[in-house]
């Protein structure tokens, strides 16, 4: 059972440091229930790699480098190709969650992290970059985003059938 | 349920015997074309010269008004004979105010006493349709419904609407015969069956009844599982012993004392350091949202409800089987404002019996948790709390009204609003799309008919609290469940709730109907309006027969039904080889001819105009004269898939309007 670690929300100085926030963090979200399963991975360097069992059931994987001062989930969704309809409107989705249209609860402050995402081979990555050292922030922003790809970008969209496809959603289930 | 209210299905059969009178055009065409195709079967050179009698038109039997006229008997140990086992159970019935029961024959003896004792009665078409038409009506009334098949193949014909109804919670009471105890295990003649293993998963308490002096008590087991906690369907199974048996005077029965004794009306209250940590954690929140469950509907505690809303700005989704318990136009209402709930910092389930997990619902993870349910064994189950209370869902509201202070969260209205307005634009937007796809196949898109029936139910001439609507299918319930509103309580039918069963919408419409002729509950003020429901071809299967039912007891019913052609599941049949034949049907079949031979209207439509005109026409029917119209909207398969009319079939956000799952 996860334990949550104590979290500073700003001055973690070193990387050391920077790792157990992060992991404190993702800890905290695993006791909500809102992973199904969870396992950190310290590595060194201010490396880390962290395993969750998340939306659909799928395992998901995301690596911490505090060096770089990025956040990073390599595969957030598969079987999007770079050129479709599908990967134009994420790129639009996710530049609307850093925009002033999103409530400032909702949205991710450039100024402190920037969003990107990546297509390689039509599959999708997310990477968040720590612009102002606020790695509480970055890790919750992260998790926030991978969450609304799920609950709202592709079930808002029509993408029913490249969950059935890609994701393994049970036709069945409305 | 009153006196009144018996009176009124007395009432609903009043033309019972009379010849058919409504607007058909099956009395035009029938006598012309059946007796032609008689004659030239006969003589096939004399066609035109047939005098064969015209067939007879379709007519409620005298005996139906007749009996249904007749005085109630409430069986006493002063009859002739004494009390039998099956009038000591429906005396138990009545002085609980069952509110209806919904049957086929077969279980005579308790069916005929129920009746009998005056309990409004509704015999149907098929067992399991008559148990969704119980359900239906408790999903509309919040009290408790019986439903009741014969032994064996009647019982087990229940058993799917059974286990739509366990996870729908509902206050079912589950009735069939069972053979006799002398003859257990020796398959005996026919229809035996063990059915308490065979509801084992689908019930919150069930039992065999075996002692014939027992028949009470266990009537009294039934109605404290019923009445008290999270509700449930129980069932119970008759052997001939029980409700043959016969009493003359009361100390032949054991354990025979009124309902006062055997169970209360005693609620638990929040115990009072619980409901001020959770006035503490509400007004500390900045976007707190109370998800109003089945709990608030079945405990009618929607007034408590919007008096803790309104007092602290509380935003407020409803959810369970049933919607209307909170306004869908009122400023704080976010079930049509899905996505804001990801802004959302607390979240309030009040009477949430089917929790939904964290990867379903659209919360923020960081959002904390209060849950309150009349029980404790399932809190935290799913849904990680930060503060769990023990509480009757009214109790609980009544308690937040009292003790939340004044608060105005202008911020959080003001995002509430946008994104309804967000919302709506995305329907209004598949509207749009839905309209050029009408145009170019000279089909009916879903969208444009949902929206169609939204404008004449809600924008037009109609109050738009008086008719009760329900929804089902595939691609037609999903986009049905977007456009259909609830602006009071027990306006709206969630059919596939948590099941997602196909099938059922229909019968359990004609149960909602039942309860709004009645005027039960909140249905009181809309008592005699009819009912709506959109379904499917795939669905409409199920339940079609129950047209009679309604025809016969004059329960009005617009069944509108999408026919594509095919199971809404088509396309997973892409790809593979041989298999898309089994998901399809013949074309252009057409319902509402097969509408028509059951005694309802019949309406076929292809374009909007059409479609708006049959509404009309068929709404004002059975406003004035009771009569059922099913609306055959042909569409094509194609829609549902967003490859080929985008944007297809769209899976609705939980919670909101559209929410099936919890």
């Amino acid at each position: 059972m996860p334990t949550k670690s104590p979290v500073k929300s700003r001055g973690a100085k070193s990387p050391e440091a920077s790792v157990a926030l992060v992991t404190g963090i993702l800890e905290g979200y695993a006791g909500k229930a809102v992973f199904r399963g969870f396992s950190a991975h310290p590595g060194t360097k201010g490396r880390a790699t962290y395993h969750m069992i998340w939306h659909h059931d799928r395992p998901f994987e995301m690596s911490l480098d505090v060096g770089k001062k990025t956040l990073r989930f390599p595969v957030v969704l598969p079987g999007v190709p770079a050129k479709s309809t599908m990967y134009r409107d994420l790129q639009a989705f996710l530049k609307e969650r850093q925009s002033e249209e999103m409530p400032e609860h909702r949205r991710v402050n450039p100024a402190k992290a920037r969003l990107a995402s990546g297509n390689q081979r039509g599959t999708v990555s997310i990477a968040l970059t720590v612009q102002d050292g606020d790695f509480d922030y970055a890790t919750r922003k992260i998790i926030h985003i991978v969450h609304e790809i799920f609950l709202i970008f592709l079930v808002d969209g029509s993408y029913f059938e490249y969950m059935v496809e890609h994701l393994g959603l049970d036709e069945d289930r409305y | 349920m009153s006196d009144n209210q018996n009176k009124e299905v007395q009432k609903t059969n009043a033309s019972a015997g009379e010849p058919e009178s409504r607007p058909s055009r099956r009395g035009l065409f029938a006598s012309v074309g059946a007796g032609a195709m008689a004659a030239a079967l006969v003589n096939p050179g004399k066609i035109f010269a047939a005098t064969t009698p015209p067939i007879p038109s379709i007519r409620i039997p005298k005996e139906v008004t007749d009996t249904l006229a007749e005085a109630t008997h409430v069986g006493d140990f002063g009859d002739k004979g004494g009390i039998t086992g099956a009038e000591v159970f429906a005396k138990t019935c009545k002085d609980e105010n069952l509110a209806a029961l919904f049957c086929c024959p077969g279980n005579y003896q308790i069916i005929n006493a129920i009746s009998a004792a005056g309990i409004p009665a509704f015999g149907g078409r098929s067992e399991g349709s008559m148990t969704s038409a119980a359900d239906g009506f408790s999903r509309c009334t919040g009290e408790v419904t019986a439903c009741s098949g014969t032994e064996g193949p009647g019982f087990t014909n229940m058993i799917m609407n059974i286990a739509v109804a366990h996870r729908a919670r509902t206050p079912l009471l589950v009735l069939a015969s069972n053979v006799t105890i002398a003859t257990d295990d020796r398959e005996y003649f026919i229809q035996t069956g063990y059915q308490q293993p065979t509801t084992e998963g689908l019930k919150k308490y069930g039992k065999r009844l075996i002692a014939p002096d027992r028949v009470h008590e266990y009537a009294a087991y039934a109605f404290r599982n019923l009445k008290t906690g999270v509700p449930g369907p129980v069932h119970l199974d008759f052997p001939g012993e029980i409700y043959r048996a016969r009493f003359t005077e009361a100390s032949q029965l054991k354990e025979y004392y009124g309902k006062e004794k055997y169970r209360t009306e005693s609620r638990p209250h929040p115990a009072p350091k619980d409901l001020a940590q959770a006035v503490d954690m509400i007004n500390r929140a900045e976007r707190p949202v109370i998800v109003a469950g089945h709990g608030v509907f079945f405990r009618k505690a929607w007034e408590p409800l919007l008096v803790a809303a309104e007092k602290n700005d509380i935003a407020v989704v409803t959810s369970g089987p049933m919607r209307g318990h909170f306004p869908d136009e009122h400023r704080l209402s976010a079930s049509l404002s899905p996505d804001a709930f990801m802004s959302a910092d607390l979240v309030v389930f009040v009477g949430q019996y089917s929790m939904p997990t964290k990867q379903e619902w659209r919360f923020n993870p960081e959002a904390k948790a209060i849950r309150v349910n009349p029980t404790g064994e399932d809190l935290g189950r799913n849904w990680p709390l930060d503060l769990g209370i023990v509480a009757d869902e009214g109790a609980f509201l009544e308690g937040l009204a009292s003790d939340l202070p004044q608060k105005k969260r202008d911020a959080w209205v003001g995002e509430l609003a946008g994104a309804r307005q967000k919302y709506e634009k995305r329907l209004l937007d598949e509207y749009e799309q839905g309209v050029k796809h009408s145009q170019a196949t000279n089909t009916l898109h879903q969208a444009v008919l949902c929206k169609e029936v939204h404008d004449f139910l809600y924008k037009g001439s109609i109050d738009p609290k008086q008719t009760v609507t329900g929804w089902g299918g595939w691609t037609i319930g999903n986009c049905g469940a977007r456009w259909l509103r609830a602006y009071r309580p027990g306006q709206e039918v969630n059919c596939p709730y948590q099941y997602s069963a196909v099938g059922p919408d229909l019968a359990m419409m004609i149960g909602a109907g039942a309860a709004v002729q009645l005027g039960v509950g909140p249905q009181a003020p809309y008592k005699g309006a009819p009912v709506l429901v959109l379904t499917s071809d795939a669905g409409i299967t199920y339940s079609m027969f129950e047209l009679d039912t309604a025809a016969k007891y004059k329960i009005p019913i617009i069944c509108v039904v999408f026919n594509n052609n095919a199971w809404g599941m088509w396309p997973s049949a892409v790809g593979t080889p041989r298999s898309m034949h089994m998901y399809l049907f013949q074309e252009n079949l057409r319902y509402d001819k097969m509408a028509e031979g059951l005694g309802a209207r019949g309406e076929y439509v292809r374009t909007q105009d059409e479609f708006r005109k049959a509404l009309k026409t068929s709404y004002e029917v059975a406003a004035k004269e009771r009569v059922s119209t099913l609306i055959n909207v042909q569409a094509l398969k194609e829609f549902t898939s967003g490859k080929d009319y985008p944007p297809g079939n769209i899976i609705n956000p939980e919670p909101s309007v559209g929410a099936l799952a919890h």
